[in-house]
């Protein structure tokens, strides 16, 4: 069954994408953002 | 040389390593513990140990990893000596006169060994203040780590007279004391010492150890720029605030200003900027989720709406269906419908009605109650389920099961519907189920509600008709066909009123009334109509032989097939009429039409059997032929064995097979 493109279908998969892309930023972030900081900071202490 | 007597039996002096103000201090050997120790001895003291028992346990029992264990204490004639473990290595001021180069990396971590010290002893009860925190009292043992000595034990212990001060320094507070004590004039007022004392002094060594030279006069405050150039701006910032003038714009504990040199690096330029800018990707990733979650939610609700919206779509095309009378289409769309919507009770409305509509009244019942009373998907506790039950009653009502149509119609005003057409079609069916008390009753209650005047009229030619007061009902419906304007309660009632005159046997009444119906109906409504004047001119041509019923019946079935109403039945009877009438060619034409319209039926064969019959008879004998009567006949019966099942007869086709048998008989057949 072919399923009609809506405006609503459009906002409802591209809201889910979007959440989806945020929340894998998000836990990205929180994962790479700390050693970027933590190597910075070694950077600067070894000068 | 009365040291040595004093110590012999425990220590064993080695060397002298100093002499200040405070004291002098020897390099020892403590014999039983097997170590080096330093032994200090206090200048003179103002205070007694057996007086601050107390503060001395406390002293014995500080440990930590940055300070010399204290070992023990005693007095002797008055002199106060302290044991320490010996720290090895060189001190800080020992270095600077070395040359070395202290970076700020060094100086950050040992600054904060010493703050770590500080925070130890100031976190006793009572708070031990050192009192004199400088370079030559900080040691770098071979460890790499510090270790902070000599603080004034003398002090601590209560001899305020002992409080001393060392250019560059000592703190501003610690000044003001020292000096008043030593003019013998009580001018310090309210200043006192404190652990910011020790702070303002950790500042003082940082800056000595950084730049290389003392901090300037204590009233003075320090340039902090010229101090970036050799620490940078954030240890220069810490370095600054230590050394505020105001005791109350310091660091306010030790571990103030520990935690301020851990975060220095925190406070570069570069990190800043990264953390701003992971803020700024972090804030922008939530406002975006959040966004995105407002937009997915929008989303969802707004196919919500896009299904309604469909769906309502579907239900208007269901009602153009019917009123277009295709049926078939009508019931894919409420396939899909009811698919797209299953909770949604409309387009199960408009099926069963599309059912009621084609007067299937057994499969309308049959899908009401299963169909929508036992879906468990469906609402039926909604206003509309009144118009379903109505359906349904007004079905058994068709079907002449009047007790059933009674009580079906208690489903329709559980509802609690006021619509009075049901009331009034209720009180109807309750007279025809032989309740006329009841019908009444609920007549009245119709008026009561506001049922309208041709309404009233009808329901009571109904009730009349139902009693068998036929010419009563009679009148209630003339009544209500000379006052309504509502076309379809007209027809209903030209009908009726048709009904009762066959009923009486009054085929020219009946005839009458139906042409007064086909000129006032709109012709929508004229199905019935027609039908039943047809089947009333047939009956008066058959009755009084007269060829004007019969060809007034040949046009009304002829305008029943061209107004796209016709059915099988009415092209066969329309045959029927033109052979009665003799035009043996124009009912030929009919079959053929049929036989276009409704492919292979044993009953057009038939038809043709009987009219080709109808044509021989017309001829002399010598010109018959009847072997395209025979090949009809066997055309009709191959059919007719294939088409009808479970021995049912037509009895045309068993006075088709006499009439073959006679033909036969009569040799007109080989």
């Amino acid at each position: 069954m072919m399923i009609e493109i809506t405006p609503g279908i459009i906002m409802t998969g591209t809201g889910a994408v979007g959440i989806v892309g945020c929340l894998i930023g998000l836990i990205v972030t929180a994962v790479v953002f700390p050693k970027q900081r933590k190597r910075l900071l070694q950077n600067i202490e070894a000068e | 040389m009365s040291v040595i007597q004093n110590f012999s039996d425990t220590y064993e002096i080695l060397d002298k390593l100093g002499e200040g103000a405070g004291g002098i201090v020897y390099k020892a050997y403590h014999k039983r513990l097997r170590q080096e120790v330093v032994i200090k001895q206090h200048r003179r003291s103002a205070v007694s140990l057996t007086g601050s028992r107390r503060e001395v346990d406390i002293l014995k029992n500080l440990h930590h990893s940055y300070l010399p264990q204290v070992l023990d204490f005693f007095e002797i004639d008055g002199d106060v000596y302290t044991v320490m473990s010996y720290v090895p290595g060189k001190s800080f001021a020992q270095l600077l006169a070395e040359g070395y180069r202290f970076t700020p990396k060094e100086l950050i971590r040992w600054g904060m060994q010493i703050c770590s010290a500080l925070n130890y002893l100031h976190s006793q009860n009572p708070p031990v203040i050192h009192c004199d925190i400088k370079p030559a009292n900080i040691m770098l043992t071979p460890r790499g780590d510090i270790c902070l000595i000599d603080f004034n034990i003398s002090f601590y212990l209560g001899d305020t007279a002992v409080l001393g001060y060392t250019n560059g320094y000592t703190s501003p507070e610690q000044y003001i004391m020292a000096l008043s004590h030593e003019s013998g004039q009580n001018e310090a007022g309210d200043v006192h010492i404190d652990e910011r004392t020790d702070i303002y002094s950790v500042g003082a060594t940082l800056y000595h150890l950084a730049v290389g030279q003392k901090v300037g006069d204590y009233r003075e405050r320090i340039n902090a720029e010229y101090l970036a150039q050799f620490t940078g701006d954030s240890f220069a910032q810490v370095i600054e605030r230590a050394l505020r003038i105001d005791p109350a714009q310091r660091y306010q504990s030790a571990y103030d200003m520990f935690r301020a040199l851990e975060n220095i690096p925190k406070k570069d330029s570069r990190y800043l900027s990264l953390l701003h800018r992971q803020t700024a990707v972090r804030i922008v990733l939530v406002v975006l989720l959040a966004g995105f979650i407002v937009l997915g939610g929008y989303g969802i609700s707004r196919i919500k709406s896009e299904r309604v919206d469909a769906y309502n779509g579907l239900v208007e095309e269901q009602i153009s269906l019917i009123e277009a009378g295709d049926y078939e289409g009508q019931e894919q769309v409420f396939e899909e419908a009811s698919e797209l919507l299953p909770s949604s009770l409309e387009s199960y409305y408009q099926n069963a009605y599309s059912l009621y509509k084609q007067e299937k009244f057994e499969d309308c019942i049959s899908f009401i109650e299963y169909n929508i009373c036992q879906n468990e998907q469906l609402d039926l506790v909604q206003a509309r389920m009144a118009d379903v039950y109505y359906l349904r009653a007004d079905s058994y009502f068709r079907l002449e099961q009047y007790e059933e149509a009674a009580d079906a119609y208690e489903d329709v005003f559980r509802m609690g519907t006021r619509h009075t057409e049901y009331y009034r079609d209720y009180a109807i069916t309750l007279a025809y189920a032989g309740d006329e008390e009841e019908a009444q009753k609920v007549l009245q209650e119709a008026i009561d509600y506001g049922l309208t005047e041709d309404s009233v009229y009808y329901a009571k030619g109904e009730i009349e008709n139902a009693l068998g007061r036929q010419d009563a009902a009679l009148q209630e419906f003339k009544e209500c066909i000379s006052i309504t304007d509502d076309m379809e309660m007209k027809t209903r009632a030209y009908l009726m009123m048709s009904d009762i005159y066959k009923e009486k046997g009054s085929d020219a009444s009946r005839r009458d009334v139906l042409l007064e119906a086909r000129e006032e109906l709109p012709a929508e409504e004229q199905l019935q109509v027609l039908e039943r004047l047809a089947s009333a001119d047939i009956e008066l041509a058959d009755t009084t032989g007269k060829k004007e019923y019969r060809e007034e019946a040949i046009e009304v079935l002829t305008q029943i097939i061209d107004q796209g109403w016709g059915t099988f039945d009415t092209a066969d009877t329309l045959a029927i009429q033109y052979e009665k009438q003799g035009e043996i060619e124009q009912a030929r034409k009919t079959v053929d039409q049929m036989l276009e319209t409704y492919g292979e039926d044993y009953r057009i064969y038939m038809r043709y059997a009987f009219l080709e019959i109808d044509t021989q008879e017309l001829k002399e004998n010598a010109q018959r032929d009847y072997s395209q009567f025979a090949e009809y006949y066997e055309k009709a019966e191959e059919l007719y064995h294939e088409q009808v099942k479970d021995n049912n007869t037509d009895a045309q086709m068993q006075l088709l097979e006499d009439v073959y048998g006679q033909v036969k008989e009569g040799g007109w057949l080989e």
